[in-house]
């Protein structure tokens, strides 16, 4: 798993948030956590079970990606995107098709006291709609393209006020 | 044009970089109705997209998405070589005017649990609005005039 860990504690000041700032006191602000807009608890399915299986779980939950579970490790996630263009676009057999092998892999996972705007960067740069959250290197949520909107529209009703 | 540019519509806009035309993408490609889901999920692994519109004669009928492929294609098994998007698109494709501003559009995909919008502009499909615009849209407040 490769984790993206900034530093744990509540309260961090924003000193990631623009680096060409200078070291005045005005610019102590608060950001935003990516702990603050995620689900949780997370979603999960066992390594052997079928694609077929995920797809029927993920709209019982109404989510748009799963994480996949062995043992007590997670080693991946399966999305809506690797359904439609692994196992439809190659024409899997749902059926039979193990969600190991239309995951995604390694998980890239972003901890849940970093700026949620890192998590935008992110995810627009790695081009993702879902990204697992960690706390002291386990998962405990998950963050989603919706989200960031839910952060962003709010956002900007502050600073219309 | 790649995604997230400016198209040129904005430049005709009184506006401030604020409607649902300039953060679109544009123009849209289209699959036939008659096609099979095969070939739509391949065309969104080519083009890296989560959504083909549905042409039907020439015009767009509806859209099919990854979120139809998974739930309807993977979780009932479906033949992807025999299924037609006919049956599995989704009906009828929601749009908004290219001149509306980008918070109505935020505002309908979270009422109707969508993530892709049609634009159109005089009644006629000229492009997408993903939910991927919409953070381009509210991150960007530099852009904003309000």
């Amino acid at each position: 798993m490769k984790s993206i860990v900034f530093s744990s504690g509540k309260g961090l000041r924003a000193m990631t948030n623009d680096n060409n700032k200078n070291n005045s006191e005005a610019d102590d602000i608060l950001f935003d956590e990516i702990g603050d807009y995620m689900s949780s608890p997370v979603f999960s399915v066992d390594h052997d079970s079928t694609v077929q299986e995920a797809a029927q779980y993920m709209f019982a939950c109404n989510i748009g990606s799963l994480l996949v579970k062995e043992f007590d490790n997670y080693v991946g996630i399966v999305t809506e995107t690797d359904l439609s263009r692994k196992v439809v676009g190659q024409g899997l057999n749902p059926e039979t098709t193990q969600v190991t092998r239309v995951m995604t892999q390694p998980l890239e996972t972003m901890d849940r006291f970093l700026p949620i705007e890192e998590a935008n960067r992110f995810m627009h740069k790695n081009k993702i709609r879902h990204l697992p959250v960690t706390e002291n290197d386990v998962i405990v949520g998950m963050l989603s393209v919706k989200d960031l909107v839910a952060y962003y529209a709010r956002s900007s009703f502050k600073v219309q006020e | 044009m790649s995604k997230h540019e400016i198209h040129h519509f904005s430049k005709e806009q009184e506006s401030h970089l604020e409607t649902i035309g300039d953060y679109m993408t544009s123009p849209v490609s289209g699959i036939d109705a008659e096609s099979f889901v095969r070939e739509a999920a391949q065309i969104m692994q080519s083009e890296h997209i989560g959504s083909v519109f549905v042409k039907e004669n020439d015009k767009f009928i509806g859209i099919i998405t990854e979120n139809d492929l998974s739930r309807k294609v993977v979780a009932e098994n479906l033949d992807t070589e025999t299924t037609k998007v006919r049956n599995i698109m989704t009906e009828p494709l929601i749009s908004l005017d290219c001149s509306e501003h980008v918070a109505k559009a935020n505002q309908m995909m979270a009422q109707k649990k969508i993530r892709h919008l049609g634009v159109t502009r005089n009644r006629e499909i000229v492009g997408v609005l993903s939910v991927r615009d919409l953070v381009s849209f509210y991150a960007n407040p530099r852009m904003r005039t309000w």
